[in-house]
């Protein structure tokens, strides 16, 4: 009986597995463009397929998506799964094995961009004497850069939390980000932070930073380091994701600091009301994905902006930040709207940022409209 | 009276001793009842094998022949050859009742020295001579601090895997550059050759082959698996064995390290991280028993590793969401691993 159970449930998962795989199987001679993430379950996995799922409606382009985790040769299985596919091009969240990504791109005649980071196209080793190197593969023609974060300043970023900070009147502030070799902003936005609350309060004391590697428990440890060494902490600028490791790590400690946190979550309402969080912010995924889809969509159509230096291979996208509930119910509406041509950017401004549709699209303007702050993008739509 | 265990002996046990002779073989035809027979008997070589092709058919079918495009086929081979090797490798391990999760954080190490080497050398030998040498090493260390120290085999690849994995992440994070081949073209022999990809997955199947059945090694390392004492008792030198498995484990996996650091150009903190589940995966949908013994067989390694990767890809391929493709996998994985793995009561046995 056992045994029958056993081959019909085989039986039954085969036939579910072929008719999922059927219903998905697409073979539509749109242009195709693959993307590659982390995850796609996080608020900014989703938001970034929603904006994709928007420009296929906008445009005649399908995408694919790959999870890869964050595994180097998950990485290069995911990129070559796509380009199987035949993926005219392929958005990459982070530059992990960037040449070899570059390469296999070539080989296959697929454009390649980065996402969610800033690229640099040369190195600095101390065996060339530190003068600047070509990292290989970024001078590839299928290569169209990456994007840098916080509007390209991460110090206004800084700036903007210590004035929060000054005006909740705090005076002892921890720190916690991601070590600086994997996220490089964070130590320029807390230097910028502690120079301008020195600036606004000289009495105010933020400790040195602290860094942990991306799983809870190391969080967790830094956090109780942070507690034994300054037991009278009043706030914490979480920089290494703060609402989905610093907060959890301080409740589990039992502390009622408050957080200054980069990162956006389904929390934020709740934890802004209680005056538990006073600042939090996160990378405008619209204007990520349309800074890389402008490049993308002007090089399979043969275009490219005049202005466009050969070194200027990153775009722009701007750092929305939230300190009180009407910044929040303005995120909510602009920047992951359910209905994005309310958001960010719309299809029709996004054609007129490209070449293909607009032969005086320059790339000045694509990084205006991709670095837009919140109140800019307010100020758009009503108009 | 028969007993239960007597009604199932292979000669069935109404036969005469006349009836067991040449005429009654000739009198026997095939019938249905037979080939059943034979299935039930070959069930778990049957639901390894079918898996295998039934995953290759309904790929074909849903990718609509992409599966076998030369660019995916190249894809699927560079998938493969990495695990493929480490799996063959770490069967020896797991044939003498070792255990090893360390297998990631090796093939890291490896990746991290090659890089290494081959931008101070250029030499594509060196690369590979001192990928074995770091893996071996460190396969003993596991199979000795396991053997000598009475340590079971799960910590001391624990140990291993944290000492590797801390030295790399030490070094990745000690400059902001990417740590990565200054030319790749160095490594394009492990990269981009294809034929030597597979060229080398035959030779070293074939050489693990011989070694696991055919050589002392082998077959005394299956015996230690089933039952240590009495592999002992029949003159096996059962620490020797065990250290020499881990050995012949280090040499895979180091070359693997070559194929797989090859393949990504460069290493970041988690170089080689989830290797050590892929593997199990692979052995496992292959139908490897993890406890070893004389029911490991080397072609788990191989048919199993070819299959999670066909899995994978054929999932991707196929344009199956991606939220979906781990319960895909997870469901079919599961029920391999019931239909293959669960101890079978109609097994066929002697009386004893």
């Amino acid at each position: 009986m056992k045994k029958r159970i056993i081959g019909i449930m085989l039986i039954i998962v085969l036939v579910v597995s072929l008719a999922v795989t059927v219903a998905a199987c697409n073979n539509s001679n749109k242009t195709k463009i693959g993307v590659m993430l982390y995850n796609f379950t996080d608020i900014q996995g989703t938001e970034i397929k929603s904006y994709c799922e928007y420009l296929e409606k906008n445009f005649d382009v399908e995408f694919v998506y790959e999870a890869v985790g964050s595994n180097d040769e998950a990485h290069i299985s995911g990129l070559q799964n796509l380009l199987s596919q035949g993926c005219n091009a392929v958005i990459s969240g982070y530059d992990t094995a960037l040449s070899r990504s570059i390469a296999m791109c070539e080989d296959a005649g697929a454009y390649y961009a980065v996402l969610l980071g800033e690229v640099s196209k040369y190195e600095y080793l101390e065996e060339n004497g530190y003068q600047p190197t070509l990292v290989e593969g970024m001078d590839s023609k299928y290569f169209l850069g990456g994007v840098t974060q916080f509007g390209g300043d991460p110090e206004t970023v800084g700036v903007a939390y210590a004035e929060a900070a000054y005006a909740a009147g705090l005076k002892k502030i921890g720190a916690i980000s991601f070590p600086t070799f994997t996220f490089k902003d964070g130590e320029t936005i807390y230097n910028s932070f502690k120079t301008k609350l020195a600036e606004l309060d000289p009495t105010a004391n933020v400790y040195e930073l602290q860094t942990f590697m991306y799983t809870q428990e190391l969080c967790e440890a830094e956090v109780t380091k942070l507690l034994t060494n300054h037991p009278d902490v009043e706030a914490v600028l979480g920089l290494g994701s703060g609402l989905d490791y610093i907060y959890p790590a301080l409740q589990n400690a039992g502390s009622n600091a408050k957080l200054l946190a980069l990162g956006y979550n389904n929390t934020v309402e709740s934890l802004l009301s209680q005056g538990k969080l006073l600042t939090a912010g996160t990378n405008n995924y619209t204007q990520c994905v349309a800074s890389v889809f402008v490049r993308i969509w002007d090089a399979l159509n043969g275009k490219s902006f005049a202005d466009q230096g050969e070194d200027d291979i990153n775009g722009i996208a701007g750092y929305p930040i939230i300190t009180s509930s009407a910044d929040l119910a303005d995120f909510k509406s602009y920047i992951i709207p359910s209905d994005k041509a309310n958001g960010s950017i719309t299809a029709e401004e996004l054609k007129n940022a490209m070449v293909t549709y607009n032969e005086n699209a320059t790339w000045a303007a694509l990084n205006e409209l991709t670095g837009r702050t919140l109140a800019e993008i307010k100020e758009a739509r009503a108009a | 009276m028969k007993t239960d265990k007597e009604k199932k002996v292979l000669i069935p046990a109404e036969a005469t001793v006349e009836e067991t002779s040449a005429e009654c073989v000739e009198k026997r035809k095939f019938t249905g009842a037979d080939v059943w027979q034979f299935a039930k008997s070959q069930k778990n070589s049957l639901i390894r094998y079918g898996a295998f092709v039934l995953v290759l058919i309904v790929f074909a079918i849903t990718t609509g022949g992409k599966l076998f495009s030369t660019y995916n086929m190249k894809s699927i081979i560079s998938q493969v050859t990495p695990l493929l090797i480490m799996s063959v490798g770490l069967i020896f391990v797991f044939a003498h009742g070792g255990m090893d999760i360390s297998v990631g954080a090796v093939v890291g190490l490896c990746s991290l020295l090659s890089v290494y080497v081959l931008n101070d050398t250029g030499s594509l030998f060196l690369v590979l001579l001192t990928c074995i040498a770091v893996s071996v090493a460190c396969y003993i260390i596991n199979g000795g601090s396991s053997i000598f120290f009475k340590i079971m085999s799960t910590i001391s690849s624990l140990a291993i895997m944290f000492a590797a994995r801390g030295i790399v992440t030490y070094n990745v994070s000690r400059t902001e550059d990417t740590i990565r081949f200054s030319d790749s073209s160095l490594v394009k022999l492990f990269s981009d050759n294809y034929g030597f990809m597979i060229a080398s997955c035959v030779i070293i199947v074939l050489i693990c082959k011989v070694l696991f059945d055919y050589t002392k090694l082998g077959k005394q390392a299956k015996a230690t698996g089933d039952n240590p004492l009495g592999a002992a008792q029949s003159g096996a030198n059962v620490n020797l064995i065990k250290m020499l498995c881990y050995v012949v484990a280090g040499v895979c996996v180091g070359i693997a390290s070559v194929f797989a650091i090859a393949r990504v150009g460069s290493v970041s903190e988690n170089m080689g991280s989830g290797r050590e589940m892929d593997v199990l995966i692979a052995l496992i949908l292959g139908g490897m028993t993890l406890s070893g013994g004389t029911r490991s067989k080397l072609s788990a390694a191989v048919i199993g590793s070819i299959t999670y990767v066909l899995l994978s890809n054929g999932l991707s391929i196929s344009g199956v969401p991606t939220n979906y493709i781990s319960l895909v996998k997870g469901i079919l994985f599961l029920l391999i691993v019931v239909l293959t793995l669960r101890q079978s009561r109609n097994i066929r046995e002697l009386p004893r």
